[in-house]
């Protein structure tokens, strides 16, 4: 017989005990939110500061580290730290909202293909392996220089401050939702043939009840660990694009557009070209390394598996 | 017999019921397509109030037959007739408010309860699912439920893997109860459990039957646990039955000699002299490729060359009531 | 087999005309109407002759008619001419296509040297020092953007060292061998850092699966030396994730190639592709596109051959 876990035990505490184990994950987490708390009070900092994210000043370009601009200044007098800050917010809400929603979009897919079966499935998978194998770069540029002018949409929409913040995440989305679809079939299948769900449909439930109900809980964990993995990736595509000038235009700072003007500025500052870098290189591998923490705490037994 | 005429006042019957799967050649020399009949022309009567064992090994086709019986899976041929109405073609929403008419409990307590869901929600669920009074009304019916499989009402809030396996089992039954069904499917409720819990778990089924009136179709195999609480059984072979009667009958005077074999190997105490001398020889076999003739003649003591060539028929044994077998051989009483 | 081959042709047969559907719509959508551009460069031309060149283009018409007028030249192998490099799309795309395939066959012949050895090594000795290292190249190499990787690249090596110039592209054609290498240096270490990353990851992660497993035991129980069991055994299988990251990889290979070249100017596809879709090139960038999702699928079934042939297990018929 099992064993009994002691009564207060919960799932959720049983995982957190295994994810306290590990020390890099608990880390990396630490500093995804400390990011997060600085980039968020770059009001605060600017205030602290004296000093404004777009504030032009010619006549400070290029400024060294100093008390009151403490990374220096970029090639148009402003202030870096500040800019970084700000950038990090667009980074972080980019990437979270762009995971998030083709997660959901992709546990849909997952759960109908998987739940459904038959010629369901074999559509919906087959479509998933099209999109897999597209090349995902050069169709990303490509909707991200569309004009949007001629389907239809305003002008004014178009020229609004945030509409290259929902663009972005909105493109971002329409590619990753593979991945989770995948996974999120592959356990559908698994968890529909288990005795409960035979228990609710034998009972008359509902399909929508059986998915959701009882299959999504299920299928959880791999969701919450493929999102996390896939936030690090978000941001690396949203910086590419707005490195290419397709994504975050400015005057909004992201990490990405930081860089755009870089490879003139290495010649002249590449400290400038390091900082935001870098600021992506950690970000990046903290979400990687959360994940794979989340993994194992969640799903220990993904580990054993051949596939 | 017309149509809807049943045999009279059962619960539920089936005519002639198979299931037949189409499945992918295996072997270079196979064809690209072979059926498996899982099950194969089964014809089943459950009187109200009683219960009727269905045993055999496993493999046998017997969890395929539940699945078609209650509809879950769509029979390639035959019927089904619940209280006189032949419902094999109805539409799952058709057979939506008859759901709450028809129950199961499976045999794995760790794998029929939903691990996310409180137990409180678990016995809820089927009131949840066809709209049945308010939460409060609910709560109490919950309540009331896990009493009367013998558990405190407040384990509500705590989740399956915090009870043993026995628990469990009571929870899954409560949690069929809730509707106030009239037959329930018991697909080895008991094989999974400790030897000493088992009897627990079966007298509480017993009870239940008595207070309140249920039919019970009662999956197993082990033949103490079916000889206690069963009064019909039927023998399944390679998705057939070979061999149904009373259970006292079934047991004093098995005629198929896989029935023989069956009780030989597993002597059930208290059944009397071991008249029998039949022995069960050989694996079980494929339903991929069954034998030809008598499905079970390959592992007979007692086959003949009839055996190999013609399909025994289904019939009663003579001179006795409710007594079926199918086998050639089946007249001849056991030296 | 064949069969199989063939279903899967015609799968991307299908998809390739799917997506030169969408892709002429979307590159449709791309700022820059033609005729305005012309517009723009003669404003002396009249609506009229605005709307007479509309017509003799055919730009009037519906999409749908468009399209298949492009398909119907298409599939006869008149693929267009292209605006920005004023010569016909072919002329463009070959010569494109060529520098890419020869960046991209050291990039996974680089990768594959070292980071398979890499993996393997790490598998062998896990936890240990070098375990952690390979783990951790593997885990930085993922985490970085590739432009900042070139970007970083160029700072170290050209501006500080001066040892490889921070441009790909070779205006002088009398250059030597040598100074076409140089010129490639970096473009290639950029992609190859990304490719290692991958293939000492999974190397190791397939290894450590596969030494796990029971016949390996079996085979040490057997006499076998260890090296051999390493070798015979456990490479065979491991290899069979690795073909197929490797095709997979095909197609990421080619996103990153856009960037690195761009990055570089190196005149290969990726930078064709960006280029023509910021130069409103649309027929050089419908076509250079389609070349890519072509490329990226062949990658994938390639892959998928690979597999199949290397584990005899699956067979075509059972594949889901």
């Amino acid at each position: 017989m099992a064993k009994q876990p002691r009564d207060s035990e919960s799932m959720l505490s049983l995982a957190w005990k295994r994810f306290r184990r590990h020390n890099v994950a608990l880390f990396c987490a630490l500093i995804l939110v400390t990011f997060a708390v600085m980039s968020f009070s770059a009001p605060l900092f600017e205030i602290f500061l004296g000093t404004d994210a777009n504030l032009v000043n010619l006549y400070e370009r290029f400024a060294e580290p100093s008390l009151k601009h403490p990374l220096g200044t970029d090639e148009l007098g402003r202030d870096v730290m500040v800019r970084l800050l700000y950038g990090g917010q667009v980074s972080l809400m980019v990437g979270m909202t762009a995971a998030f929603a083709a997660a959901v979009f992709g546990t849909l897919i997952g759960l109908i293909a998987g739940y459904y079966g038959g010629r369901f499935d074999s559509f919906l998978m087959r479509t998933t392996d099209a999109v897999i194998a597209l090349p995902l770069l050069p169709l990303l540029i490509v909707l991200a220089a569309l004009d949007l002018r001629k389907v239809g949409l305003s002008a004014e929409l178009m020229e609004s401050d945030n509409i290259s913040l929902y663009r972005i995440i909105a493109i971002v989305a329409l590619f990753g939702w593979t991945t989770v679809a995948r996974l999120v079939r592959g356990r559908t299948l698994t968890v529909r043939e288990r005795d409960f769900v035979m228990a609710a449909r034998s009972q008359g439930a509902s399909a929508p009840r059986i998915m959701f109900v009882h299959i999504l809980p299920n299928v959880v964990s791999p969701i919450i660990v493929a999102t996390t993995l896939s936030i690090g990736h978000v941001i690396l595509l949203e910086s590419v694009l707005s490195f290419f000038g397709l994504g975050i235009q400015p005057p909004m700072a992201s990490w990405g557009n930081l860089l755009t003007n870089a490879q003139e500025l290495i010649w002249q500052a590449p400290a400038l070209v390091i900082y935001p870098g870098l600021t992506i290189f950690f970000t990046v591998m903290s979400f990687n390394f959360l994940g794979d923490g989340l993994q194992d705490a969640l799903d220990p037994q993904t580990m054993e598996r051949a596939d | 017999m017309s149509e809807n005429q049943t045999m009279s006042g059962s619960i539920i019957e089936t005519r002639n019921l198979s299931v037949h799967f189409s499945v992918p050649g295996k072997g270079p020399s196979a064809p690209k397509r072979q059926t498996v009949r899982a099950v194969h022309n089964i014809n089943l009567s459950l009187q109200p109030g009683k219960t009727l064992a269905l045993v055999g090994e496993s493999g046998c086709g017997k969890t395929t037959l539940v699945r078609a019986l209650s509809l879950l899976i769509p029979p390639t041929a035959g019927d089904v007739i619940f209280e006189g109405t032949n419902i094999t073609k109805y539409s799952q929403r058709q057979l939506r408010p008859l759901r709450k008419k028809i129950q199961m409990v499976f045999q794995d307590p760790y794998s029929s309860l939903n691990p996310r869901m409180p137990v409180g929600s678990l016995v809820a669920e089927p009131l949840v699912i066809h709209s049945i009074g308010k939460r409060s009304e609910r709560r109490d019916r919950v309540a009331e439920l896990l009493e009367a499989v013998g558990l405190n009402a407040d384990i509500m809030n705590r989740y399956p893997h915090q009870f043993s396996g026995g628990q469990r089992q009571r929870i899954a039954i409560a949690r069929a109860l809730a509707l106030d069904p009239q037959l329930m499917i018991l697909d080895e409720p008991v094989s999974a459990l400790d030897v000493s819990v088992q009897s627990q778990v079966l007298n509480l089924l017993q009870d239940l039957q008595e207070k309140l009136g249920l039919t019970y179709l009662f999956i197993g195999h082990n033949l103490t646990v079916i000889r206690y609480i069963a009064d019909e059984v039927a023998v399944m072979y390679l998705g057939e039955i070979v061999e149904h009667a009373d259970t006292q009958t079934l047991f004093s005077d098995p005629r198929h000699p896989y029935t023989q074999a069956l009780l030989k190997a597993a002597p059930v105490h208290g059944v009397g002299k071991r008249k029998h001398n039949a022995k069960l020889k050989g694996d079980p076999p494929s339903p991929l490729d069954p034998p030809s003739g008598c499905s079970f003649h390959p592992r007979c003591v007692m086959a003949q060359d009839l055996c190999s060539v013609d399909v025994p028929v289904f019939e009663d044994i003579p001179n006795q009531t409710n007594h079926q077998a199918s086998c050639h051989f089946k007249d001849q009483v056991p030296s | 087999m064949t069969r199989y081959i063939g279903i899967r042709f015609g799968q991307t047969a299908i998809v390739i005309a799917i997506m030169s559907f969408v892709i002429y719509g979307l590159i449709g959508l791309m700022p820059g109407d033609p005729i305005d551009l012309m517009i723009a460069a003669d404003p002396k031309m009249t609506s009229e002759d605005a709307a007479r060149l509309r017509e003799l283009y055919g730009l009037d018409k519906p999409i749908y008619e468009r399209y298949l007028n492009w398909a119907e030249a298409a599939l006869g192998g008149d693929l267009g001419y292209s605006r920005l490099y004023a010569q016909p799309v072919l002329d463009v795309l070959w010569p494109a296509l060529e520098n890419t395939l020869v960046l991209l066959g050291f990039t996974i012949f680089f990768s594959v040297v070292i980071g398979l050895p890499l993996g393997i090594i790490a598998a062998l000795k896990p936890y240990s020092k070098i375990d952690y290292f390979v783990n951790f190249i593997a885990f930085a190499g993922t985490s970085t953007p590739s432009f900042w990787l070139a970007l970083m690249l160029i700072i170290f090596f050209s501006v500080n060292l001066g040892i490889f110039p921070a441009s790909a592209m070779i205006t002088d054609s009398d250059a030597s061998l040598w100074e076409r290498m140089n010129a490639m240096a970096l473009p290639i270490m950029t992609l190859t850092i990304h490719s290692i990353a991958s293939y000492s990851r999974h190397m190791r992660s397939n290894m450590i699966e596969i030494l796990r497993r029971d016949y390996i035991r079996t085979a040490r129980a057997k006499g076998s030396s260890e090296t051999r069991v390493v070798l015979k055994h456990a490479l065979r299988n491991a290899l069979i994730p690795v073909v197929t990251i490797f095709g997979l990889d095909f197609g990421h290979l080619f996103s990153g190639a856009l960037v690195t070249e761009t990055i570089f100017a190196y005149p290969g596809m990726g930078k064709l592709i960006f280029d023509s879709i910021m130069g409103n090139d649309f027929n050089m960038a419908l076509i250079a596109l389609l070349f890519a999702t072509l490329m990226t699928m062949m990658g994938n079934l390639l892959a998928d051959l690979g597999y199949g042939w290397l584990d005899p297990r699956i067979s075509y018929q059972g594949k889901s």
